[in-house]
């Protein structure tokens, strides 16, 4: 049976924030597999979370790998069993440290895009991984990262996310 | 073959609000289990309730795991059985005592988060497991004990009800 771990940017701040130049992309948060089991990325929440706002608006978040090394920096993600007796992840990760629009340190190599999402500034979305064959997954040892990253037309517009591994 | 359970906010009252504090979290929801049973949330959906409002606002929701006690103060009720063949459920709820802003309490250790959604001020949202393993257990020992419904909105006194689903094997 596999192991499913939550995260949150909660666990790191309230709010995050798209760059305040429209449709320039921030490193928001990466994940990375541990020595021993590999890390399967199924699914990814977002939520626009604008205030008052009187005019639609939308962001967009991709999913890209560095391939050669992995991200560093930021703050670290907690990741949290849904079920509690699993043993603790191997995974790691982080988010921009202090949220707003600050960006983990981007790895190397590629990046190559596999997946994205989107929601309205004050609206739900993300994607799920379509069937377990689908899901993002870097090996277990690998010196890489699966990486959020986020864009939106009109500038600093607020979110937050969560996301579900498997290991 | 495992049970379903259905419940909803309505269950205590007709309307749910997040706090008057702009980011400040408020759980209106507990659930814990009762019995030995593996006890798993496998839905949660939310609905924005605003009338006449002329913005667009937003409400998020988390799921958090009580690793110690589970929330057990507020008003109890049970889910119901989605198929009335179904034994007695052994996972309860709690819901914050007369709506509005009100919160449950009582959970201790950690909490972990475990998961979370959202929705707009006037719209619907809500979370589906992505499949069986990626349900949130409840155990009455071990484990985690309960989970809570955490509300939250930059816009403060935003409106909404919920409901959700419980699976016991």
């Amino acid at each position: 049976m596999p192991f499913v771990y939550a995260f949150a940017s909660k666990t790191v701040f309230e709010n995050y924030t798209t760059s305040g130049t429209p449709n320039t992309e921030i490193d928001v948060a990466f994940l990375k597999p541990g020595a021993t089991r590999a890390c399967n990325l199924q699914g990814i929440r977002v939520q626009g979370k604008a205030a008052a706002l009187v005019t639609l608006s939308g962001l967009a978040f991709r999913l890209k790998q560095w391939t050669t090394t992995a991200s560093s920096a930021g703050t670290a993600l907690a990741f949290g069993p849904v079920d509690n007796r699993a043993p603790a992840a191997v995974s790691t990760g982080a988010a921009g440290a202090g949220g707003g629009t600050n960006a983990v340190t981007s790895g190397t190599g590629g990046p190559t895009i596999v997946g994205g999402c989107g929601c309205g500034a004050s609206g739900p979305g993300g994607w799920v991984s379509a069937n377990p064959d689908s899901n993002i997954i870097l090996d277990g040892g690998a010196t890489k990262s699966t990486d959020l990253f986020s864009s939106s037309g009109s500038a600093s517009l607020n979110f937050e996310f969560w996301g579900e591994i498997i290991e | 073959m495992p049970f379903v359970y259905g419940f909803h906010s309505k269950f205590e009252a007709e309307t749910y609000t997040t706090s008057g504090s702009s980011n400040t979290e408020i759980a209106p929801l507990g659930i814990f289990a009762n019995g030995n049973r593996v006890c798993s949330l496998q839905a949660i959906t939310v609905q924005g309730k605003a009338v006449g409002l002329t913005s667009l606002n937003t409400l998020t929701f988390r799921l958090k795991g009580w690793t110690t006690t589970a929330s057990t103060v507020g008003s109890a009720y049970d889910p119901q059985p989605m198929d009335n063949r179904a034994p007695a459920n052994v996972t309860r709820i709690v819901l914050g005592t007369g709506g509005g802003p009100a919160a449950v309490s009582g959970g201790s250790g950690g909490p972990k988060l475990i998961g979370g959604f959202g929705c707009l001020a006037s719209e619907p949202g809500g979370w589906v497991s992505i499949d069986g393993d990626g349900n949130p257990t409840v155990l009455a020992f071990g484990n985690y004990p309960g989970i809570d419904l955490v509300s939250s909105s930059g816009t403060p006194s935003l409106d909404y009800e919920f409901s959700g689903e419980i699976l016991e094997r």
